[in-house]
């Protein structure tokens, strides 16, 4: 399963797995972000394509307004899925 | 190992269920594990997606050897869609042009060492091979 917290700190934390099942509910989280943010991935153990559509649509509608956001503590198994998409060249990573 | 799966997204849960059971028992690596998983889903997804017409359930199947992990995928009741034939998505292109959707088959291709469709009968049978680490 999947889950969205805001950290006090502004962060916010991906938990879970997120597959295309869970979505919608990574996709409502994201349309409503209208700023530059960090997105911790440090309890994120899955992403598959729905997943990355939706961070990829976020980021674009976000630089386009001169935001972006940022992805910190990615495990290297979703690393590798952000290298084969190319990915990694429009998020800053840390 | 093999298993039938509700055509429907909340098999998708059962689908990771079975996936991990027969990780677990088989002694098989995260590296080979999150691959196998992905790939899964997105043939899985994409039988939702293109073969929505489809009424039959669908068969996953998992067989290990001592070099590599055959994955496939049953779909009795499909149109022909070789995704083999599928163009490859630039991801360059991809980024400029700003389009979401699409990546999965980009993807499963990255993630797997060959990949083979056959059709007959009106069953699609989809066959992954991963090759194991030494």
């Amino acid at each position: 399963m999947f889950h969205v917290e805001h950290g006090t700190d502004g962060k916010l934390m991906l938990i879970g797995r997120l597959d295309a099942s869970q979505a919608d509910k990574a996709k409502k989280v994201f349309e409503n972000i209208n700023d530059s943010k960090v997105i911790d991935l440090k309890e994120l153990d899955y992403i598959s394509s729905l997943g990355l559509g939706i961070l990829f649509s976020a980021q674009i509608r976000l630089k386009e307004n001169g935001h972006s956001l940022k992805l910190i503590n990615m495990n290297d198994h979703i690393r590798d899925v952000f290298k084969y998409t190319s990915f990694d060249k429009i998020f800053e990573i840390e | 190992m093999e298993k039938r799966f509700k055509r429907d997204i909340s098999s998708l849960q059962n689908i990771f269920a079975f996936i991990e059971q027969f990780v677990s028992s088989h002694d098989i690596a995260s590296s080979i594990a999150y691959p196998v998983q992905l790939a899964i889903e997105e043939l899985f997804t994409n039988i939702l997606k293109y073969q929505s017409d489809g009424k039959s359930d669908v068969v996953v199947a998992l067989e290990k050897s001592d070099t590599k992990l055959v994955i496939q995928l049953l779909d009795f009741d499909s149109e022909p869609f070789d995704l083999t034939e599928s163009e490859d998505v630039n991801t360059h292109e991809y980024i400029q042009q700003k389009q979401p959707g699409g990546l999965g088959i980009h993807l499963v291709k990255q993630m797997v060492d060959s990949i083979d469709y056959q059709y007959n009968n009106r069953t699609t049978t989809i066959t992954l091979t991963k090759h194991l680490e030494k």
